[in-house]
């Protein structure tokens, strides 16, 4: 069974919906800057990638109604919206949601827990019952009336890659007709002082596969597609972005947070996915790698590409420039990216590059330009050695 | 998919007891987990730092995988409502306190849900398929179901399925607050972990084999043995929550005893006998999220 896009929706700091993401893109022009939002010490001194709408504007918009929801959720059900309606499905109980978040709705929790650990304030633990990951996905199927399978994935950063990835397995053995799948993770203090306890962030903007890096920018974004099988989707003529036909997910088991040095998770998912997809590496046309900007990362990941590719490498580039690094989400915000590639037949830019890293024979993709792109591969890495990568193909 | 070789850290004798139902001791708010010697599993080192969680992770899943006789499986995927709760509530006193200056990293990077897959493969020195499902008290079940799409695929013909949940005295302060709020009546919070040995072709450690694994509808399906944390809802059905107390993560022990019973071929339990056991059915209900496991004997 080839696996089918019908429908994308996205929010990020480059955009609410899929246009304007893709209009940022093309003209280079990056969400991350001063945080209005989040209520941090942190928002003063460092950079992040904020999505633009307040929590009132995103309730206002999806016509939520209620105060027990977290801006993860709130993101979640806004990109979701756009996915469903431009995928134009009938909603049945053969619809299945595998969703992602890396801290759930922490955001709003932590509206308790500032005065509860300040005070010994007890007034707001309601909003406890939106703390867990579970309940943002439960939320978020309900406000769409999804009432099968509906599971939230939670592996750090490659959290919306491995939603992907199950999505099409479970459309491939029969056990949904049609599934949503991506991430959504809002910025919250604990993520950014989490972050910053690893001395990982830029306090500038981030420079991914510059060897003058200094660590990512954070960013909240949600992301979802809508999968189906590619004669599911032309029997009811739905518009197809693109097909899923790679994927892998490994544990680099080096280290809890550490990419080890020869990038060996990241070359077997690279690998495995390949081999899923029945492609050589010659056959991929862009990469959009994870790239976050940290010494760490883009040091193994280009390491691991080098051990994949060898000197043929297609076009390179990280767009967490763009975006920051949005945890659960990023995987899905990169795989709207890289079928927005794919569509637009253009390789997307690298912002922020300055000096080569010294071992790569590469420098990222620095500038828009048109090419042929029959499959992009993205990768997503996290915590806990977790390394997955989804290859993209024009259908 | 066949199921055998279990491993379950509960507030019963299950992770060394051979028979872990023949002396079940009601759960109440004191309880203590019955823990492993953690030090046949992990460095000090290590032990040190690790949370509940995590320790019942690596133990589980590595005794759990020790029970097959497999060196290595080609898979683990996880389960878990609220992850690392403690490592999270931790970090975020001290972010609190110190007014967001100068903290340490060690509780942030495990309080990541991931942390327990993680450490396992860590561990194992796995290079597999790693994954971690949080949806409340069904997050066995797709742990599960992950499982089973896995060995479907072709991907994997033996997965380490695990499910775990801690507590903590501050988690049940907060829970108790949040029911008050809901006028809910909290049962008696528990934790505990329990992993699994799942494989696509009979093992001789197999016991069982799962017919099916829904997250859906409540069931109607019929068994010789009910495991159930509502026995009001189902007739006949042993309500295992009473000893392993209730958490995101009991349904693990749901399931523990009832692999052990077919391993048995009886189940003997707080006055109640069932012999001749073909199928067995562990149920879990929890805010309105049905989750039935029916298992059959091979």
């Amino acid at each position: 069974m080839e696996i089918a896009v019908t429908g994308i929706g996205a929010i990020s700091a480059i955009g609410n919906d899929v246009q304007e993401n893709l209009a940022s893109l093309l003209a280079k022009k990056t969400g991350i800057g001063k945080a209005e939002l989040l209520s941090s010490k942190l928002a003063e001194t460092h950079l992040f990638g904020e999505v633009k709408l307040s929590n009132n504007q995103l309730k206002a918009g999806l016509n939520w109604k209620g105060d027990a929801v977290s801006r993860t959720t709130l993101l979640c059900a806004w990109a979701m919206k756009e996915a469903i309606e431009q995928s134009g499905f009938e909603m049945d109980d053969q619809v299945g949601l595998v969703s992602s978040t890396s801290v759930g709705g922490m955001d709003r929790s932590e509206g308790f827990f500032e005065p509860y650990y300040t005070e010994q304030d007890f007034a707001n633990v309601f909003v406890l019952g939106t703390h867990d990951c579970g309940t943002c996905t439960k939320q978020a199927a309900a406000h769409f009336g999804i009432t099968g399978y509906a599971t939230t994935i939670s592996t750090a950063c490659s959290s919306a890659a491995n939603a992907i990835a199950m999505g099409a397995r479970l459309l491939r053995q029969g056990k949904l007709k049609r599934v949503i799948v991506g991430g959504t993770d809002a910025l919250c203090r604990f993520t950014a002082n989490g972050f910053n306890s690893l001395m990982i962030l830029d306090t500038e903007w981030c420079k991914p596969f510059s060897a003058n890096r200094a660590g990512l920018n954070l960013g909240e974004a949600a992301a979802y597609l809508v999968l189906e099988s590619k004669e599911e989707a032309e029997a009811r003529g739905a518009e197809i972005h693109g097909l899923v036909t790679g994927w892998a997910n490994t544990n680099d088991a080096y280290h809890q947070t550490a990419s080890s040095p020869d990038g060996n998770g990241a070359f077997m998912a690279m690998s495995q996915a390949l081999e899923k997809a029945g492609l050589q590496s010659t056959d991929i046309g862009y990469i959009n790698a994870h790239g976050t900007g940290t010494q760490n990362n883009d040091q193994s990941e280009s390491i691991a590409i080098h051990r994949v590719f060898g000197v043929q490498k297609p076009p390179i580039s990280s767009t967490k420039a763009y975006t920051g690094h949005t945890l659960a989400a990023a995987g899905a915000i990169e795989a709207v990216y890289s079928l927005l590639a794919l569509k637009e037949q253009k390789f997307l830019p690298n912002l922020n590059y300055q000096d080569p890293i010294e071992d790569n024979d590469w420098k990222p993709q620095l500038e828009v330009e048109s090419g042929e792109i029959n499959h992009v591969l993205s990768n997503s890495f996290g915590f806990g050695g977790n390394n997955s990568t989804v290859i993209f193909s024009k259908a | 998919m066949y199921l055998g070789a279990a491993s379950c850290i509960s507030y019963q004798d299950t992770f060394g007891g051979e028979n872990p139902w023949s002396a079940l001791a009601e759960a109440n708010a004191e309880s203590q987990l019955i823990q492993p010697d953690y030090k046949e599993f992990v460095s000090p080192a290590m032990l040190r730092r690790m949370s509940s969680a995590l320790k019942m992770g690596v133990a589980g899943g590595k005794s759990c995988l020790q029970k097959s006789g497999l060196k290595t499986c080609d898979a683990i995927t996880v389960g878990t409502g609220l992850g690392c709760v403690r490592d999270t509530l931790r970090f975020m006193k001290v972010m609190y306190e110190e007014a967001e200056i100068g903290l340490s990293p060690t509780s942030f990077i495990q309080s990541t849900h991931n942390s327990i897959a993680g450490q396992i493969a860590l561990l194992l020195g796995n290079h597999g398929y790693n994954m971690t499902h949080v949806q409340a008290g069904l997050s066995l079940g797709y742990a599960l179901s992950d499982a089973e799409l896995l060995i479907g695929e072709g991907d994997a013909e033996t997965v380490l399925v695990g499910a775990v949940d801690e507590k903590t005295e501050e988690l049940v302060e907060l829970l108790t607050k949040l029911a008050a709020t809901a006028n809910y009546d909290l049962p008696v919070i528990g934790e505990g972990g329990a992993f699994f040995l799942a494989s696509k072709e009979k093992l001789v450690s197999s016991v069982a084999k799962v017919v099916e694994v829904s997250m859906v509808e409540p069931t109607t399906r019929d068994a010789d043995l009910v495991l159930t944390n509502t026995p009001s809802e189902m007739q006949g059905g042993f309500n295992y929550t009473r000893f392993s107390g209730e958490h995101f993560s009991s349904p693990g022990f749901g399931l523990y005893l009832a692999l052990k019973a077919f391993e048995a071929g009886v189940f003997m339990a707080d006055g109640m006998l069932v012999e001749n056991l073909d199928q067995i059915l562990v149920h879990h209900s929890l805010f309105g999220q049905e989750l039935t496991i029916l298992l059959e004997k091979v």
